[in-house]
């Protein structure tokens, strides 16, 4: 069935419609999130709020619009709002913890585990909606045309927006310096991602 | 740095991705062919992209998903929206004004002897000042708010439900 078919019917109050739409995006719409809040147990929160949210909003859905973009821009804004709640209540720390992503499976070995960590690191220090447009482009391969329908703004704004992003991401990725400083000014995320 | 290359690598990013338009692709072409210092910029950026897409998010496994579709069924089942009003229903939303407005007209067309100058409804009701029921609240769809548009209306309903309506209008 298509995404518009499936839309009709969860239009009509069909759960399991909507269901097999969770099904689809799932995996795009949790690893947004992850990639936004750097948090695994948020991020399955946030996916789940995001869903929900689009269930109850389903009927004002218009049909010409993508579903898929749709969705993106709900996801990305529950997860803007728990980043600013988040900076409003600030959040404990514990730097004792210092473990990545991926540290459970086996075949990942240490330089991938150690960029990966530096990734974070650096993804961290971007605005979140740098980190979003990056995530979009990259991960999801929207296009600008697509970020902007999103995020809001002009096509020429998202692709300035990534050009910045992509950029800054390479600073602080590649200059060892402001790793170092990195890894001493953001235990958070490190503390953070290792709760997975 | 010279200024040109300031300006040729604020667009590196997107000549990387192909997505720039044809006259600045063609521009950061020609520049990239005679700079060196560019191309390494490039070549940065390049595996920047390479590091971002290596490092997605790994997959959860089968429990994780499992667990991650139970709590959102009772979460969807819990906020499942109240059903579409049927079409019987929406029936009041405009039926409480237009006809009796239209039988008030017509009664004011034959005992004043004066045609009404302008089209029943906007006479009395300006269009902006029309809010319907449900409209706030998400109920009804911008293209699906009912109509003022008395035939229209009427043209649109089944004989059962034209009789319904008739019925509520006689007086
Ligand atoms: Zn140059």
């Amino acid at each position: 069935m298509t995404d518009s078919q499936l839309v009709a019917r969860a239009q009509e109050g069909d759960i399991p419609a909507f269901e097999e739409l969770v099904k689809k995006y799932q995996r795009e719409i949790y690893g947004l999130a992850y990639r936004l809040v750097l948090d695994a147990e948020e991020a399955k929160d946030l996916a789940q709020q995001a869903f929900l949210q689009a269930f109850v909003h389903i009927r004002s859905f218009r049909q010409q619009a993508q579903f898929r973009t749709w969705l993106f821009r709900i996801a990305i804004n529950q997860c803007y709002s728990y980043l600013k709640s988040k900076k409003k209540f600030g959040e404990p720390v514990d730097p004792e913890e210092f473990v990545t992503v991926g540290e459970e499976s086996p075949e990942e070995d240490l330089v991938t585990k150690d960029r990966r960590q530096r990734l974070y690191i650096a993804l961290e220090r971007l605005p979140a909606k740098q980190r979003a447009v990056i995530t979009l482009k990259l991960e999801q391969g929207l296009s600008y045309e697509e970020i902007a329908r999103v995020l809001g703004g002009t096509t020429g704004a998202a692709r300035v927006n990534y050009c910045q992003a992509l950029k800054t991401l390479k600073k602080y990725l590649q200059n060892e310096d402001e790793h170092e400083v990195a890894v001493r000014s953001y235990p958070k995320v490190v503390a953070r991602i290792s709760r997975r | 740095m010279k200024w040109r290359c300031a300006l040729i690598q604020r667009w590196l990013p997107a000549y990387l991705d192909g997505d720039l338009p044809s006259f600045w692709r063609a521009r950061l072409g020609s520049h990239l062919q005679g700079c060196p210092a560019c191309r390494e910029e490039l070549a940065g950026l390049r595996e920047v992209v390479r590091i971002v897409q290596a490092a997605a998010t790994p997959d959860q496994g089968p429990a994780f998903w499992q667990t991650f579709h139970q709590e959102l069924h009772l979460k969807l089942a819990q906020n499942a929206p109240a059903p579409e009003p049927s079409r019987f229903l929406k029936l009041p939303y405009y039926l409480v004004g237009a006809p009796a407005l239209a039988t008030l007209v017509f009664w004011a067309f034959t005992h004043l002897g004066q045609p009404p100058q302008k089209p029943l409804l906007t006479a009395m009701v300006g269009p902006e000042q029309v809010v319907y029921a449900g409209m706030e609240d998400g109920a009804w769809q911008n293209d699906e708010y009912p109509s003022w548009d008395v035939d229209a209306v009427m043209a649109d309903l089944t004989h059962q439900e034209r009789q319904a309506v008739l019925q509520n209008v006689r007086y």
